[in-house]
């Protein structure tokens, strides 16, 4: 791809709100981390009122407004921010799911893969994954009048992948592997954190670091 | 006696001389002090070749074979301690070469060859310890400390393997800061080992410590993030388990934070300029090999292009007498109760003197009476006549169509 169509597609891609990862577009994503690429787009983008911002990890480019001092960014702004938060608790609810069912109960993470065919094994051996289905699925963004839980499973991750938050890889229908979209949200919770004043958990270093680990 | 039995007793002495054994083993660099106390012990394990020396003057050493022995049995223990294992083997090294260096003076040529034979093991030893604390790091580092799902647990081994690989470093750097390549005292056996062997050594586990040092970091930062952000959903979880209905909102906020600063998609889509030759042909190009879905419903949704024109004249259309009989078929029905096909009209009324065929017949008669109004179109039914064409998966042969006056329950 030459220069100018590679810059062409990156504009194209930002311009109709996708974000640019390593896993939904690799090579566009590398072609955004060389600086002069980065400062030819936004040349372009600027003339728009946009520019391209980054996530706090770095792992995902979207598009912002170059300005946003005006009444009218600023209500559209607000509309967007409404949105997300609309879909912010089943999206909570659903990384918690998703953490229960990881052996190691790590959070999702760009570019961690998943497996339906685990997370039903998981939820087959836990009736408490089960009620978290369920909840999840009783409304909101992932409401789903399916009965079993592989259909409501399918219908989850479906809506996760026209979200963008979820890729689909392989042939099986069935492996996912998360984009830096959670990077963005979770830039997002934490902003939501500060400014709603959201205790977090005891951190349960200080305690360890007290008592002193066993070694 | 057999060599059962010799075996038995060679077990049954070292059970015997344990505390002996391991004292020397732990605390004396595997040394057993020549003292009255330990005649026996010396006797007895020197007897199964269990201990060896160098000559009656010298202190005695337990055999390589009692050393890799309680190496394999205690791994975990060495592993925890192989930077003082690092540490204690070279300075048996340097130990070792006092000693040559005595033999040398004292011209005692098998000593001598015994000491450079065993320097040799002992500085491949010391290679190998090297090379062991770096892979331990190594299985580490691909275990991701997964031994634990407390991601606390994890953080802190994490830490405290980055605290050995420091310590590590520091012992390989001290090494680096002895005079390694003099060491083989012009002893041309020794030479190979100080000059190649060992710096090599050194400077490929300093590489693969930096790198593993790295790793570790990153492994560090990677589950303190991953804690953060586990903490960050419990707390949005309990929120909403506290408060449901919990809305954030960032109404009050006058100066807006760029982390939600998302700018709104813009619809990027083009459309075909018909007037304009060239698009008109590649937009012709685009047509070829698609074909009508076979419902006829989408007839339905063709739009209605208005023409305008920039001039005031008046625009006359051209006469189209199979037009004015489509129009006039239709005129018919909607007055009548009854049905008609295409082809029967077709036939009925010999259209073909039109110089047109039953096709273009059926064609125009279905798109008149898609141009009616919404009343009166929706007072005929139309039913394509067609048969699927086998060759052609997908493909239909439209051959007739039936208009039918649709009977509302008002007028029967």
């Amino acid at each position: 791809m030459s220069l100018h169509s590679e810059n062409s597609a990156v504009i194209q891609l930002l311009l109709s709100g996708e974000f640019i990862c390593e896993v939904t577009h690799e090579h566009h994503y590398n072609y955004l981390s060389d600086g002069q690429n980065l400062k030819r787009v936004n040349e372009f983008l600027v003339t728009l009122n946009r520019r391209v911002r980054q996530t706090s990890d770095r792992k995902a480019f979207l598009c912002a407004y170059a300005d946003m001092d005006s009444a009218e960014i600023k209500q559209k702004i607000r509309g967007q921010f409404k949105e997300i938060c609309t879909d912010l608790e089943p999206l909570v609810r659903w990384l918690s799911l998703a953490q229960a069912c990881q052996p190691h109960r790590d959070p999702l993470r760009s570019g961690d893969l998943i497996n339906e065919v685990d997370l039903l094994n998981a939820m087959n051996s836990s009736q408490t994954l089960c009620d978290q289905l369920d909840e999840l699925c009783r409304r909101g963004v992932f409401s789903s009048s399916a009965g079993a839980p592989k259909d409501k499973l399918k219908q989850v991750f479906k809506q996760l992948v026209a979200l963008g938050f979820l890729k689909n890889i392989g042939h099986s229908g069935m492996q996912y592997q998360a984009t830096a979209k959670w990077s963005w949200l979770y830039d997002t919770m934490d902003f939501i954190r500060a400014h709603e004043d959201i205790e977090l958990g005891k951190d349960e270093s200080l305690n360890n670091v007290q008592s002193g680990l066993p070694l | 006696m057999s060599s059962r039995d010799e075996a038995q007793k060679a077990i049954k002495t070292i059970h015997k001389h344990m505390e002996h054994i391991l004292d020397a083993y732990y605390d004396n660099h595997g040394v057993i002090p020549d003292t009255i106390e330990n005649e026996d012990v010396i006797r007895d394990l020197t007897k199964y070749r269990l201990a060896w020396r160098i000559d009656s003057y010298d202190d005695v050493r337990l055999s390589r074979d009692i050393k890799r022995l309680l190496d394999g049995a205690t791994s975990s223990y060495r592993r925890r301690s192989s930077n003082a294992q690092i540490s204690d083997a070279f300075d048996h090294v340097k130990m070792l070469l006092g000693q040559l260096s005595e033999a040398r003076k004292r011209s005692k040529e098998r000593d001598r060859l015994n000491l450079i034979s065993e320097i040799e093991e002992s500085v491949g030893e010391l290679i190998e310890y090297m090379r062991s604390a770096i892979g331990h790091f190594t299985h580490y580092i691909t275990s991701g400390f997964a031994f634990t799902n407390d991601i606390d647990l994890r953080i802190a081994e994490n830490e405290r393997v980055i605290e050995m690989a420091s310590d590590l470093n520091t012992i390989i750097e001290e090494l680096v800061s002895e005079d390694i390549y003099s060491m083989h005292g012009s002893n041309s056996e020794l030479r190979k080992m100080f000059l190649n062997y060992l710096p090599q050594a050194i400077i490929k586990c300093t590489e693969d410590l930096n790198h593993t040092n790295h790793q570790l970091r990153i492994l560090l930062n990677t589950l303190k993030q991953n804690r953060e952000t586990a903490r960050l959903i419990d707390a949005f979880k309990q929120r909403y388990i506290n408060d449901p209905g919990f809305l954030p909102s960032i109404d009050d906020k006058l100066i807006l934070p760029d982390v939600v600063n998302v700018a709104e998609p813009i619809l990027l889509s083009g459309f075909a300029d018909i007037y304009d030759l060239s698009q008109e042909e590649l937009l012709a190009n685009l047509t070829v090999g698609l074909h009508a879905d076979d419902s006829g419903s989408e007839t339905e949704e063709t739009p209605n292009i208005t023409v305008e024109h920039d001039d005031q004249e008046e625009f006359i259309p051209e006469e189209n007498p199979t037009l004015d009989t489509a129009v006039a078929v239709i005129d018919e029905l909607l007055d009548s109760d009854g049905q008609l096909t295409a082809l029967d009209v077709f036939v009925d009324l010999d259209l073909d003197v039109l110089d047109i065929t039953a096709e273009e017949w059926i064609l125009t008669l279905v798109n008149q009476v898609h141009a009616l109004d919404a009343h009166d179109r929706e007072k005929i039914e139309m039913q394509f006549i067609e048969e699927s064409q086998p060759q052609y998966s997908g493909f239909s042969h439209l051959y007739d169509v039936e208009l039918r006056k649709v009977q509302h329950v008002g007028q029967i």
